[in-house]
């Protein structure tokens, strides 16, 4: 049997969130939402701001609830798996870059990414070895023992990308990962995410405003009136 | 480090109250059975010198006393050379024992015939060398219609570590005081170390029946003192429970202000599991280093506390001795610490049972 290419699967989500946070008519976010996403490829999401773009990749991930649907990844039923094996799949096979770059504060650049290949079950010696060249890659070799203060906003989306990469992903989810750069460091991270995506054969699903960025994806959807329609 | 700190402060402030309190009322209860009453007195009910003095040696016998003599108090007014006066009693004393070795000669030689000894603290108004003219009083200290004077030379001065004790009483040897007032009621003065209850059983079998113990003669101020004890429990409980308060928010400000970092690692892949091993093995290494300094804090205190003894005294006119009970504080550092991991578990817990970016969005997880 021929080996299934579909990375990420989502039939009929759906979320809604309530009004409050003393509840009242809950306000409804995404509505039926049905999309799959393929090995070495990559969809961009796009759509006004609170249309539920970022809701959406946060499902996708695991990181957020659906109300109802299902969403499969690598043929596993997320929603089903138990905390265990669900973190075990975003350490391993997922990897994650917000608009803010989240690094841990008190720890520098390397300690950042290695933490990462850590956690998914590297030694110490070995997470040592995959962060040195992951920040090599992303040309942050001389900013190792930097801590996420002592670096701009460019270097730590970098360091983020390299703590994405670094546990060799099969799908990296990026939510607005440009969206606080200037022009210059914003083209900078772009050909970056996408060279070593294309590079690695790596899915990504790309939460962005900027249509230019999203257009360099093979898919680009709209989130429209809770639900998803293909643009391009 | 800064919640570690504040917790070895509060054990230490803790510690700190326990022993100065429990040494407060050990130096109470000391001076109570020393000088006022002994461990047990018995009321002979006559004024028999040599039958008292037998009595006291077949008590003497008793494998659970250590020491029995005689004694009697007359209540009296002592006027100085000066006019001055102090009302108080005469103890006439065969001072032995625990009484003898905790009086302490300042100047000249006790228990001299036909001497009184005054104390320290009365030198001010009567002091040695002087005439010492005593007016004895009925019991309650009811002047006798026709007053009896008489006129004793001070022939000592005294001290002892009560001061209550020493403002009020005179002492001299038993024929002295019997020479002045030959019908005044002996009693029998009794120290032991065993269980005064079950000494006193021992006297009322031998035939002495109107013995008591020190808790009998002082039950007004004993139960005084018992109250005093609860309410030190009681503020020791409510201060336990601040420094529980104190662990318990702590746990909480910094899980929240590791929420995000929280999140952070649940997103690329810790478990809930790993998540809170680290944040209750991080509250137990707080909680074990702020009672291990707390603990070094309060034997630190202790033993620099003989420098600070001098003024102890001035200001409480007590001399202390705190001492640390090592069972207590092992119990308070077990709560401690239990309660932090407890503290801990709770909070994470609760923090976890959020999805992973509402720990991301939201200041606070009620």
């Amino acid at each position: 049997m021929m080996k299934s290419t579909e990375v990420l699967t989502l039939e009929a989500v759906s979320k809604s969130f309530p009004a409050t946070l003393r509840g009242g008519e809950p306000i409804q976010i995404l509505e039926g939402v049905s999309l799959s996403l393929n090995r070495s490829t990559s969809i961009a999401i796009t759509g006004r701001s609170g249309s539920g773009k970022s809701t959406l990749l946060q499902i996708s991930a695991g990181l957020l609830s659906a109300d109802s649907g299902s969403i499969r990844f690598e043929g596993k039923e997320i929603t089903k798996l138990d905390d265990e094996h669900l973190s075990r799949l975003r350490s391993r096979s997922m990897g994650f870059i917000f608009q803010s770059s989240l690094l841990l504060d008190d720890f520098t650049a390397l300690e950042n990414v290695q933490i990462s290949a850590m956690i998914a079950g590297s030694s110490e010696k070995e997470a040592s070895r995959k962060s040195l060249a992951m920040l090599e890659l992303v040309g942050m070799q001389d900013r190792l023992g930097h801590t996420s203060d002592q670096l701009s906003g460019g270097e730590r989306q970098r360091v983020a990308i390299a703590r994405a990469l670094v546990n060799e992903p099969s799908l990296i989810f990026a939510d607005e990962p440009t969206g606080s750069l200037d022009e210059r460091n914003a083209a900078l991270v772009e050909d970056l995410l996408f060279s070593l995506v294309a590079e690695r054969e790596v899915a990504l699903m790309l939460i962005t405003h900027n249509l230019a960025f999203a257009s360099r994806c093979n898919t680009v959807y709209q989130l429209h009136n809770r639900n998803v329609e293909v643009r391009s | 480090m800064r919640i570690a700190l504040g917790l070895a402060l509060c054990l230490f402030a803790i510690i700190a109250v326990l022993s100065f309190m429990q040494a407060l009322q050990r130096n109470q209860f000391e001076d109570i059975r020393t000088f006022e009453s002994f461990d047990l007195q018995i009321d002979l009910q006559s004024n028999d010198y040599s039958a008292a003095k037998e009595a006291a040696n077949q008590i003497e016998e008793l494998d659970s006393v250590q020491h029995a003599f005689v004694y009697a108090d007359i209540p009296v007014i002592a006027q100085g050379t000066n006019g001055s006066t102090v009302a108080g009693r005469l103890r006439g004393i065969e001072g032995e024992g625990r009484f003898l070795s905790n009086l302490n000669s300042y100047r000249g030689f006790l228990f001299q015939d036909g001497q009184v000894a005054s104390s320290y603290s009365n030198t001010h108004s009567i002091d040695m060398g002087e005439s010492l003219t005593l007016t004895f009083l009925k019991k309650g200290r009811q002047a006798t219609v026709v007053p009896s004077r008489r006129e004793l030379e001070v022939g000592a001065i005294f001290y002892t570590s009560s001061y209550d004790f020493d403002i009020s009483t005179f002492l001299c040897n038993v024929d002295t005081l019997l020479a002045m007032q030959a019908d005044a009621p002996l009693k029998i003065g009794v120290f032991t170390l065993e269980d005064v209850k079950d000494v006193k059983g021992e006297l009322v079998q031998l035939g002495y029946e109107r013995t008591s113990t020190w808790m009998e003669i002082n039950a007004s101020l004993y139960s005084a003192m018992e109250l005093e004890q609860k309410m030190m429990a009681l503020m020791l409980f409510l201060m336990v429970l601040v420094i529980l308060v104190h662990i318990r928010n702590s746990a909480r400000r910094l899980l929240l202000a590791k929420q995000t970092e929280i999140a952070m690692l649940r997103t690329i892949g810790l478990t809930k599991a790993k998540v809170q091993t680290i944040f209750v093995l991080q509250a137990a290494v707080v909680a074990i280093i702020g009672s291990l300094v707390g603990i070094f804090l309060s034997y630190g205190a202790l033993a620099i506390y003989p420098t600070l003894s001098a003024y102890v005294y001035r200001s409480m006119g007590v001399h202390l001795e705190p001492a640390i009970r090592s069972g207590e504080l092992l119990v308070l550092c077990i709560v401690i610490v239990v309660f932090s991991l407890l503290a801990s578990y709770q909070g994470t817990h609760r923090i976890l049972k959020a999805d992973i970016m509402e720990m991301f969005t939201h200041d606070e997880i009620n």
